[in-house]
């Protein structure tokens, strides 16, 4: 049952894991976090894939046997929006860090300590 | 019996009011109000002891109980007598609201303690009295205050321990049930079963309440806080915080003979004639008498002399509690009521001088058996009382300790017990004369009597030191009651121990004739020369400042150079120590773990997913 | 008339999306409005918690009509109702304190941000479906991220960062948890998940819970996920802070306890009780240790709320229904002590001009009342008899003790000795050190002694709060009543 869509789907959030826990500059580390979003958002489509079966939208000739798992496709669709929201926070929050610290190095911004 | 509440409530009640209300004349008579009715019920409660007066209520889930028997009798009216004289003694000596709050507070606390009918009130009780007293060091000191509370503290969290372990075992929390428990565990053990409880866990729910209940004695090792806290606190609070507080750690350690007697001895046996478990405290007693009243020659500080010196007669206690027969037990108890009597005394008189004078070492006094002849003769009683001279109580109790600790046949502890007993005149009499007697230092010369307050409060305390000292019988048959046998025979002015008699009246009527006999010798003639004051004691030694001695200044120097090896060891730094290793540590840690950088925090993350995939797979 | 609950979430979000309108008819209005919103949410809460409490049964509330698990459901039980209650009351004080401590600019922003935040904790505490806990756990975290990063300072726009990149990861592993109960279940109803747990594949259970609780547990601080939550802390501003220490983590704790006693058939679940306990217990040891040295009053109490936080979090992985209520006593108590003294250390860092302990000195003289409930609320939280923290740290390691964790119960207490260091250290210089003029206190020093008195009638009368406590906890503990209670419509999966 492990099919490709997983696979592709767990190594994006590694990706994305990595890019966190690794790069040095913040927008990098914003970048990964938007990737390992996206991975999830793929995890999340693919538990409700059924082969075969097409896209979970009423119209002549489709009955609801015929469709795959439409309960993903809505929660994919609110996390789309939550990573949109958080990402446009992040990157303000960026700006203002680049205009107090002048610098995007996450090994610099480290003003609260202790 | 809806009494036994109020006992405890009322003081907390009345300091709280006196604070609120902070006009000068009212707050004093609320606060003494507040520690007069504990002692006026108590004193209705007597006749009505035969019965068992208990008191019950649901709070919380928790089945809290106060109850009144003659040993919770006993240790209260020790509470509620020298309460109530420090309370008077603070009408002269305290200076702002919030004192009469905590010492107020501390005596509930300490009622509570003595009344409790099961775990979870002796705790509470046992927390408030602490957090009481230990606002009442704060303001004069941080450093003392905070030892004494961290080390209160540890103790009490010990004795929570303890009582979570107990009530996790058993489910039950009031005295009577837990006694019950751990009786019937005995019972299996030595009938050769497992019990509820195995050896290590009795011998870490003992270690715990030693541990609590040796803090608040003021046993050696723990006994650090001591001399700082007492010192550095109003000296009429002194009286209550030595007088009773300490006796709440001894209460403790009687708990732990009535709740688990049985358990330890079978579990731990018993070492020459006391139980081990027993001994262990006793020789910790042991201990703690020799290193308090060596200590307390060494002093310098009329405070931190009498804090050294209450240390040392809790000692005595311990050895008596420890020795573990009944004729001790009953020993230890009594010492602990002449202690409360004449340590309370003793601290009032020095918060009498301190508020006269504003003095506190003993190179600043001097003769003032002049100027305060009322003081000087309730502190003439309390000296002979402490060093053990018949016919006042001190004598009694010191002697039944004696006796029990010969009768067992115990040499170490009888020969520490004695020793004690000498090094306690030792630095009596460094008190009596550098205070009272020689040459008055010129801006002493104005120095009044005490107020009436103290004086009265002195008043009390010296009564009864001399009362039981003649008629010691009188506190016997109390404590007889007790165990509900007559372990000290004899009427109210004799004390029959069977292979050993003290007959207080007695005694007095020879003292008293004796003294006639000097008396009229002296007035017929005998021939008084006056000398010049000069210094006496320098054996041989040139004359220089710093070994310039005299018995208001550096008296047992040499004593301080016997001594310097073992005075090098210091309990105090150890924990002093402790306690910086751990800030340092807390220190580094809170810099490596939190230090700032986010892609850290980041892998802490990843940290935790690796050990929940570990966990998984 | 039930269907009012529903106004609990209703309210919030149509009043936060008013205010830009508010703010062209009158900028002033704003902050009042705040004030105003809340105390109707107040109200209701009140009402909601009175309905719970006085018939015993939980309300339901079907958004949309459609029955579970077609449609998305409210269960608003005893906790819930207690904690809405919370929520508000906090909300309603801390929109007070906003009309004082408040003033960088867009204050209308703030408004909208402070409504959502107090939205997204009520939500997730009363929902009854886990997509829609991670919505509303979501609401919370941006509205968090946003308020932390709110006075625009460097430091605010750090902490602020360090929390974003946290609560990124951790929500999207909570997802991917989700995913998995998902495609295990097919249902996304907690009732129902609660009824099939023991019917799934045990390693995706396994993984799937572990997941959640990984997910919930950077939201709920727990170590070592707690990293953002000091500077978070120190760098929002005063009202938000005590927001934050009140009822958002305690959202968080919420949910992982909720999710964790839902799901207790599935395997692996006496393993992750373990993880739990230790990670609650290092929470509790490392945060306490930190605030040892600290310079920044705020800091140190956040710290100190950390900590604290821990303990709840001890409580309630022991898998016991002791630790459960005692676990939610302690989350009663210490929101009203946190909100006090993040209340005070605003106050006085307003009046002062700063939170570093030099501000602190000769507090005593200066503003008393304030200084006072400070000490009240430290001698609280220390756990002194006669005041409430007592009752509930006691109940905690009776029950730590009793569930056999001797060592957790050793180290809480030890951090316990620790806290009453640094408590006392603070008291005896607010009180002992420095000196200075009266300065007038006003309205927050009222709201400050009235909680300082909720405390004492609480230390010394806890019956009353016990007994709502009990019923609140065994909400938790007792599945099967949760399960029974929820209307569950047969569905084919």
């Amino acid at each position: 049952m492990i099919s490709a869509y997983y696979f592709g789907a767990i190594a994006l959030i590694l990706i994305g894991l990595y890019a966190v826990l690794v790069k040095k500059n913040l927008l990098k580390i914003l970048v990964g976090l938007s990737i390992m979003e996206t991975g999830v958002n793929l995890l999340l489509i693919s538990i409700g894939y059924v082969s075969g079966k097409s896209a979970p939208i009423l119209s002549e000739g489709i009955t609801p046997s015929q469709a795959v798992d439409p309960i993903p496709q809505a929660l994919v669709l609110t996390a789309i929006v939550i990573g949109v929201a958080t990402t446009a926070m992040a990157l303000s929050v960026a700006i203002i860090l680049y205009e107090k610290y002048g610098t995007l190095n996450i090994e610099e911004i480290r003003r609260l300590r202790g | 019996m809806n009494e036994l509440p109020i006992i405890v409530i009322s003081p907390l009640v009345a300091g709280f009011l006196a604070w609120l209300l902070r006009i000068r004349g009212v707050r004093e008579i609320i606060g003494v109000a507040g520690s007069l009715i504990p002692l006026a019920l108590l004193i209705k409660l007597y006749p009505s002891l035969g019965e068992r007066l208990e008191f019950t209520i649901n709070v919380a889930g928790f089945k809290l109980g106060l109850m009144l028997s003659h040993l919770t009798w006993v240790f209260s009216m020790i509470a509620a007598v020298v309460g109530f004289t420090a309370i008077l003694g603070m009408i002269s000596t305290a200076r702002d609201n919030w004192e009469w709050l905590f010492a107020l507070m501390s005596l509930t606390g300490v009622l509570g303690v003595f009344m409790a009918y099961d775990l979870i009130t002796f705790f509470i009780a046992w927390e408030i009295m602490t957090f009481a007293s230990f606002m009442m060091v704060l303001k004069y000191n941080r450093h003392a205050s905070l030892k004494y509370f961290i080390l209160s503290i540890v103790g009490a969290y010990a004795m929570l321990i303890a009582i979570g372990l107990i009530y996790a075992k058993t489910g039950t929390l009031t005295f009577p049930e837990v006694s019950v428990a751990f009786t019937q565990d005995a019972m299996r053990r030595m009938m050769g079963g497992s019990g509820l409880f195995t050896k290590t866990e009795t011998m870490l729910i003992y270690g715990l309440f030693l541990l609590a209940f040796g803090v608040k004695a003021g046993m050696f090792p723990l006994h650090v806080w001591a001399p700082d806290a007492y010192s550095e606190t109003n000296q009429s609070y002194t009286a209550m915080f030595s007088g009773v507080l300490s006796k709440a750690g001894v209460y403790g350690f009687i708990l732990l003979y009535i709740l688990m007697y049985g358990k330890l001895v079978v579990e731990f046996g018993h070492f020459r004639s006391a139980p081990t478990f027993g001994y262990i405290i006793a020789f910790l007693g042991g201990l703690t008498i020799i290193v308090g009243g060596i200590l307390a020659a060494l002093q310098e500080d009329i405070r931190k002399l009498f804090a050294y010196s209450s240390i040392s007669q809790i000692g005595y206690i311990l050895v008596g509690l420890g020795v573990g027969t009944a004729l001790s037990i009953e020993a230890a108890i009594y010492h602990a009521i002449s202690h409360a009597l004449f340590k309370g005394l003793f601290f009032l008189i020095v918060a009498t001088l301190i508020y006269r004078t504003g003095k506190t070492e003993f190179k600043d006094f001097g003769g003032l058996a002049e100027k305060m002849p009322y003081t000087f003769a309730m502190a003439f009683i309390a000296i002979l009382s402490l060093a053990g001279i018949p016919p006042l109580v001190g004598f009694a109790s010191k002697w039944l300790i004696f006796e029990a600790v010969i009768h067992e046949n115990l040499p170490i502890l009888g020969g520490m017990v004695f020793f004690g007993s000498a090094i306690g005149f030792v630095y009596l009499i460094r008190f009596t004369y550098a205070v009272w007697f020689g040459q008055r230092p010129s801006d002493l010369e104005g120095t009044k009597d005490a107020p009436l307050p103290l004086a009265i409060a002195m008043g009390i305390l010296g009564a009864l030191n001399v009362v039981f000292g003649v008629a010691p019988g009188i506190v016997a048959q109390e404590l007889n009651k007790i165990f509900d046998k007559p372990v000290i025979a004899g009427n109210i002015w004799e004390l029959d121990l069977g292979f050993g008699r003290y007959n207080g009246l007695l005694l007095t009527i020879w003292m008293v004739i004796g003294v006639l006999i000097a008396a009229i010798v002296y007035f017929l003639g005998a021939n008084v020369r006056r000398v010049p004051v000069t210094d006496t004691y320098q054996s041989g030694n040139p004359i220089t400042m710093e070994y310039n001695l005299t018995i208001r200044r550096n008296f047992f120097l040499p004593l301080r150079e016997v001594m310097a090896f073992w005075l090098k060891i210091s309990f105090d730094r150890l924990y002093h120590d402790i306690w910086k290793s751990i800030e340092d540590f807390a220190e580094t840690a809170r810099n490596y773990v939190y230090n700032g950088n986010v892609q850290a925090y980041a892998w802490y993350l990843a940290i935790i997913l690796v050990i929940l995939a570990a966990m998984g797979v | 008339m039930n269907q009012v609950a529903s106004l609990l979430i209703a309210l919030p979000l149509i009043s936060a999306f008013f205010v830009p309108v508010l703010k062209q008819i009158n900028k002033s209005l704003i902050k009042p409005y705040l004030v105003l919103i809340t105390l109707i949410q107040t109200g209701i809460a009140g009402w909601v918690f009175k309905e719970v409490y006085t018939t015993g049964k939980p309300i339901i509330i079907y958004a949309g009509g459609w029955r579970p698990p077609i449609g998305i459901n409210l269960y608003i039980g005893h906790f819930a109702a207690l904690f809405v209650l919370i929520i508000a009351v906090v909300s309603f004080i801390m929109a007070i304190f906003s009309l004082k401590a408040v003033t960088t600019e867009p204050i209308d922003k703030y408004a909208m941000l402070f409504l959502l935040l107090m939205l997204g904790a009520t939500g997730m505490i009363a929902t009854g479906d886990i997509f829609n806990l991670f919505v509303f756990m979501e609401i919370t975290a941006i509205t968090a991220y946003a308020l932390t990063a709110y006075n625009k300072t460097g430091e605010a726009a750090e902490a602020s960062m360090k929390y974003i990149v946290l609560g990124g990861i951790g929500s999207s592993f909570f997802l991917v948890g989700v995913a998995l109960l998902y495609g295990a279940t097919g249902t996304l109803n907690m009732a129902q998940l609660a009824e099939l747990a023991n019917s799934i594949n045990p390693i995706v259970a396994q993984v799937g819970l572990a997941l959640i609780i990984f997910g919930l547990a950077v939201e709920a601080e727990l170590f070592p996920l707690n990293a953002w939550a000091p500077d978070a802390y120190q760098a929002a501003p005063h009202p938000i802070t005590a927001m934050f220490s009140a009822f958002v983590v305690k959202a968080g704790i919420y949910a992982l306890a909720r999710l964790l006693y839902l799901l207790q058939k599935a395997s692996g679940w006496s393993s992750i009780l373990r993880l739990l306990v230790i990670m609650a217990t290092l929470t509790v040891v490392f945060a306490e240790l930190s605030a040892l040295r600290q310079k920044d009053v705020k800091r140190m109490i956040a710290y100190s709320s950390i900590g604290q936080v821990g303990l709840i979090a001890l409580a309630f992985s022991l898998g016991t229904q002791a630790g459960v209520d005692a676990g939610v006593f302690h989350m009663v108590n210490h929101a009203i002590v946190k909100t006090l003294l993040f209340l005070a250390i605003g106050y006085v860092g307003i009046a002062m001009g700063g939170t570093t302990m030099e501000n602190f000195e000769g507090l005593g003289k200066k503003m008393p009342l304030t200084a006072l409930a400070i000490t009240v609320a430290g001698a609280a939280t220390v756990g002194v008899p006669l005041f409430n923290v007592f009752w509930s740290k006691l109940r905690i390691i009776l029950a730590t003790l009793q569930a056999g964790f001797f060592w957790a119960a050793v180290l809480v207490l030890f951090a316990s000795v620790v806290e009453a260091v640094y408590y006392f250290r603070l008291i005896h210089r607010m009180w002992f050190m420095g000196g200075g003029i009266r300065i007038k206190e006003g309205v927050i020093a009222g709201i400050l002694v009235i909680l300082a008195a909720i405390i004492i009638l609480i230390g010394v009368d806890p019956a009353p709060v016990w007994n709502i406590v009990v019923k609140a906890g065994s909400d938790i503990f007792n599945v099967a009543n949760y399960v029974k209670n929820v209307p569950l419509v047969g569905v084919g999966s």
